[in-house]
C-alpha cells in the first residue's frame, strides 16, 4: 500500500525502453475540474503523467492596458474582477498601494471595517476553494454545505454594501460605506455557528480514510523549491515557510490584532488543506476581534480623491459649469499625484496580492502591474504533476486554489 | 543586517549601478548596463534573497527619456526582511538574459513581458506567447498599440451603433 | 494503525456518516424560488431608475455630466443642449447600455441632484440585446414599476452620502430622501 505508492514515483521514464509509449491528450478549457478556463497539455505513459504543461489566457480581459485610460477611481471597480471569488482583498490591495502612493492614511474606523470583511471574504474564499477541492475528490457532501455558509457571508456582503460578488467596497481612503450596529451584531453571532461548522467539515474530511489516501504524500514540495517556485500563501505554508504578508509587511488594522500564521510540515496536499482550515479559524477569530475593537469615527480619510477625480490640470470644458455651484465642498481636491512608483502587497486568499504603480504626475497610472498569486501557482504545476496519476492531478489543481480571473487577468 | 546587506551590494557593484533612490521608503537600484542583471542576481540569491516577488517591464515612450523600456525586479528576503528593487533600462530592440535558472518562479513573468511588450530574455527554456494566442500581431502593453481597434469587427459594434445601423434599414 | 481497533470498525467513516444523518433531520436551508422571493437588503445595486421628481413630474437629470464622466465602463451617453432664456441645460436623450455597465454604484454616488439610482430589482432579462438599451422614458418606466413595489414614502440610498459636510450643509433631499408619490396625485 503505501509502499508501492513510493515505488512508482521514483521509477524514471527513459526514452530508449522500447514499450515507453506516451500520448498527448488535451485537458481542455471547458472542464469541471480545472476550475475555470485553463488547458492543459498532457503527456501521459498509461495513467502515469510524464509531462503537463498549462496554457492560460482564455479570460485575459486586457486590464492592464484599460486601467492606464481610466483614473485611479475608476480602476477599483476593476481589480474587483481579479480574484473574483474573494472580491474585497483586491480591492484593499490596490486602494492601499495608490494610498502608499497619495500618503493618504485611512482613519482607524476605515481600517477596522476594511479587515473585518478582508477577512470575511478570506473565509468565503477558502469555503469555496474547499467546496471545489473536495468535489474533485469525490466528497460531494462538503460541496453542499460550504456553500450554505457562504451563502450567509455573501448576505453579509449584501447588508454591508449592496453587492454580493463584485462588492468596490474599500476605497482610497478607507471604505465607502458605514455599517449599522445590527449588522455587525449579526455578524457577531455568526462566528460561533461558523466554529460549529469548522468542525462538522472537519469530521466529515481530516480522519476520514479515503481523503487520507488521496492526499498524504501526494504533490510534494520542499520548502526551498516552493521559495524558488514563487509559491506565496497558504501554499508555501504548507511546506513549512513561514511567510505571511500580514506579519511581514503589516497594514490595515493587522497591527493591533493578536492572531497566529498556521505552518505545515510535510508539503503534501494534506498539509495544505490543514493549514487552510486552520487560516479559517483564524480569520474568524480576527473578526470577532475587530467588532469587539471597532473604534467610531469617520470611515473614510478627509483627503482622498473625489469618485470624479480629474485626469489632468486642464478639466474638461463640461466640468467648468455644473455642479459646484449648489454644493459647497469645505475639503480641498487632490488632483496633482506625486511622481515615482512603488509596489504593495496584501496577503490575498490565494497567496501574495501585489501591485505596481507607475504615476507621471496625472490622475491616471501610467502603468499598473498586478502581481497574481495563481498566475505564479500555475507556472509551479508541471514540477508538482510529474510522475503521478491523472486521479491525482486534479487534487493537485485544487490544492493551489487557481483563480483564472486572476491568473490571467 | 539590512544595512551589512547593502552596504556589500554597493561595494561589489559599484560601478554597475547607475543610481540608487528611495521613494516611500521603499529601496531602488538602477543599474547602468544590461550585463551586469545576471551577475546581480546570481549575487542576491547568495545572500538570502530568495523570493522574487515580481519581474514586469514598463514602457517610458510617453515620458522622452533616453531609454524607451525598463524591466523591474522586485526582490525579497524573507530572513533577513529586506526588499530591494532593481530596475534595467533598455532601448528598442535590445536583448536580456534571462535569469530563470536562479529564480525558476521568473518564467512565467519573463514569457508575459515577451508576450506583452516584445523584449526578447536570451536563455529562456521556452519564450512564447502566454496571455495571448500565438498567431496575434503586435504587443499590446507598448504605448503606441491602441485600445481600441480601428476597424471593429461585427460583434465589436455597441449596441447603440448597431441600432443605428438597424435604423438605416427600417428595424426598429 | 491498520489493524488497529478504531480501523477495522470504520470509527472515522461511521462519524462522517454520523453527520450527514444529524442534517438529514434538520431544517433545508433551500428557498423555493420563485414561489417564495428572497428579501433584499436596502440599496442593493440592481436595475437602474431616472427618479421622478415630484413637484414636475419628470426626470431630475441636469444634464451635468458627472455619471458619465465616472462610468468605469462608459455605458451612459446624454445629449443636451444650452437654454438661452432660463440659463440651465436641457435634457434631449439619456441612454444607459445596460449590458455594460459593471453596477459600480459610481453614477448615484455622484450625481448632485439624486436623479440616477440603482432600484433593488434583479428580474429584468430580455430576449434581444437592443431591449437593453434603456433611453429616458424606459427609465422612468423602471422607476414607476419599483415605487409599486416600495414600501414607504420617502425613498433614500445608502450611496447618498458626502464626506465631510456636515448635515445641515447637505442638501434637501440627501438629507430627508425623496417623496415617491407624485405631487397632485390621490394616493
Amino acid at each position: 500500500m503505501p509502499e508501492r505508492k513510493l515505488q512508482y514515483k521514483e521509477e524514471l521514464f527513459s526514452t530508449e525502453d522500447p514499450f515507453f509509449t506516451p500520448f498527448e491528450i488535451q485537458m481542455g478549457p471547458q472542464h469541471p475540474s480545472t476550475h475555470g478556463v485553463l488547458k492543459l497539455r498532457l503527456v501521459l505513459e498509461g495513467e502515469r503523467i510524464v509531462d503537463c504543461e498549462p496554457e492560460i489566457g482564455f479570460l485575459h480581459r486586457g486590464l492592464e492596458k484599460l486601467a492606464e485610460s481610466m483614473s485611479y477611481t475608476q480602476v477599483l471597480p476593476l481589480t474587483d474582477r481579479l480574484d473574483y471569488i474573494s472580491a474585497m482583498n483586491n480591492n484593499t490591495g490596490y486602494a492601499l498601494a495608490v494610498e502608499r502612493l497619495l500618503g493618504i492614511e485611512p482613519p482607524p474606523r476605515g481600517k477596522f471595517l476594511r479587515t473585518m470583511v478582508c477577512e470575511l471574504a478570506r473565509v468565503a474564499s477558502h469555503l469555496l476553494w474547499l467546496a471545489t477541492h473536495a468535489l474533485d475528490i469525490g466528497a460531494m457532501t462538503v460541496f453542499l454545505y460550504c456553500f450554505r455558509e457562504r451563502e450567509k457571508i455573501l448576505d453579509f456582503f449584501e447588508d454591508i454594501c449592496g453587492a454580493r460578488l463584485t462588492v468596490s467596497y474599500p476605497k482610497i481612503g478607507g471604505v465607502r460605506l458605514d455599517v449599522e450596529m445590527g449588522t455587525l451584531e449579526r455578524i457577531y453571532d455568526f462566528l460561533p455557528e461558523m466554529e460549529k461548522r469548522l468542525e462538522e467539515y472537519e469530521g466529515l474530511l481530516s480522519e476520514n480514510r479515503i481523503w487520507l489516501e488521496r492526499t498524504r504524500g501526494v504533490g510534494v514540495i520542499s520548502a526551498e523549491e516552493a521559495i524558488a517556485y514563487g509559491l506565496t500563501g497558504p501554499s508555501l505554508r504548507g511546506s513549512g515557510v513561514e511567510y505571511d504578508v500580514r506579519k511581514h509587511f503589516p497594514y490595515d488594522a493587522y497591527p493591533d490584532l493578536d492572531f497566529e500564521v498556521p505552518i505545515g510540515k510535510n508539503g503534501d496536499i494534506y498539509d495544505r488543506y490543514l493549514c487552510r482550515l486552520k487560516e479559517m479559524r483564524q480569520s474568524l477569530r480576527i473578526v470577532k476581534q475587530c467588532i469587539e475593537k471597532m473604534p467610531s469615527g469617520p470611515v473614510c480619510a478627509e483627503n482622498s480623491p473625489d469618485l470624479d477625480m480629474l485626469i489632468s490640470k486642464r478639466a474638461p470644458v463640461a466640468m467648468a459649469k455644473g455642479e459646484i455651484a449648489f454644493i459647497g465642498f469645505p475639503f480641498e481636491r487632490v488632483n496633482l499625484v506625486p511622481f515615482g512608483e512603488l509596489y504593495s502587497a496584501v496577503e490575498g486568499a490565494k497567496g501574495e496580492l501585489g501591485f505596481y504603480i507607475v504615476s507621471d504626475g496625472t490622475g491616471k497610472p501610467y502603468r499598473l502591474h498586478i502581481r497574481a498569486p495563481s498566475f505564479v501557482h500555475i507556472s509551479a504545476l508541471p514540477k508538482l504533476a510529474k510522475g503521478h496519476f491523472l486521479a491525482d492531478l486534479v487534487s493537485i489543481i485544487g490544492t493551489l486554489d487557481i483563480v483564472m480571473g486572476e491568473c490571467d487577468r | 543586517m539590512t544595512e551589512g546587506l547593502l552596504k556589500e551590494i554597493f561595494e561589489n557593484f559599484n560601478q554597475e549601478i547607475f543610481e540608487v533612490g528611495e521613494f516611500r521608503g521603499q529601496l531602488y537600484l538602477i543599474l547602468k548596463d544590461r550585463n551586469s542583471i545576471k551577475p546581480l542576481m546570481r549575487f542576491l540569491k547568495e545572500r538570502s534573497f530568495n523570493h522574487l516577488q515580481t519581474l514586469t517591464a514598463v514602457d517610458y515612450s510617453q515620458l522622452g527619456r533616453s531609454y524607451r523600456f525598463e524591466v523591474v525586479y522586485q526582490l525579497y528576503s524573507i530572513s533577513n526582511r529586506c526588499a530591494l528593487r532593481v530596475r534595467v533600462p533598455l532601448k528598442e530592440e535590445e536583448n536580456i538574459e534571462s535569469i530563470v535558472e536562479e529564480y525558476p518562479s521568473a518564467n512565467f513573468f519573463e514569457r508575459e513581458v515577451f508576450d506583452l511588450f516584445g523584449i526578447r530574455f536570451t536563455g529562456h527554456p521556452d519564450l512564447k506567447r502566454i496571455l495571448l494566442p500565438a498567431s496575434w500581431k503586435g504587443h499590446p502593453l507598448r504605448k503606441d498599440y491602441p485600445l481600441e481597434p480601428e476597424e471593429k469587427p461585427e460583434d465589436f459594434l455597441s449596441l447603440k451603433e448597431f441600432k443605428e445601423i438597424l435604423a438605416t434599414h427600417g428595424i426598429k | 494503525m491498520r489493524l488497529s481497533p478504531r480501523h477495522i470498525l470504520l470509527v472515522d467513516l461511521l462519524k462522517g456518516l454520523s453527520i450527514t444523518l444529524k442534517t438529514l433531520f434538520k431544517k433545508p436551508v433551500t428557498v423555493e424560488y420563485p414561489r417564495k422571493r428572497v428579501q433584499l437588503y436596502a440599496s442593493f445595486r440592481g436595475r437602474h431608475a431616472l427618479v421622478r421628481d415630484p413637484v414636475t413630474g419628470d426626470a431630475r437629470c441636469v444634464a451635468c455630466l458627472k455619471c458619465s464622466q465616472v462610468c468605469p465602463s462608459r455605458c451612459i451617453s446624454i445629449k443636451f443642449e444650452d437654454d438661452p432664456e432660463k440659463g440651465v441645460r436641457k435634457l434631449i436623450s439619456y441612454v444607459i447600455e445596460a449590458l455594460r455597465c459593471i453596477y459600480c454604484g459610481y453614477c448615484e454616488e455622484v450625481c448632485p441632484v439624486g436623479a440616477i439610482v440603482l432600484t433593488e430589482w434583479f428580474e429584468y432579462s430580455q430576449s434581444t440585446r437592443e431591449a437593453f438599451l434603456f433611453d429616458k422614458e424606459r427609465l422612468l418606466q423602471n422607476w414607476d414599476a419599483f415605487v409599486k413595489t416600495f414600501e414607504g414614502k420617502v425613498y433614500t440610498n445608502k450611496f447618498w452620502n458626502l464626506r465631510g459636510v456636515p448635515e445641515s450643509l447637505k442638501p434637501v433631499f440627501k438629507r430627508e430622501g425623496i417623496d415617491v408619490k407624485l405631487r397632485g396625485e390621490a394616493s
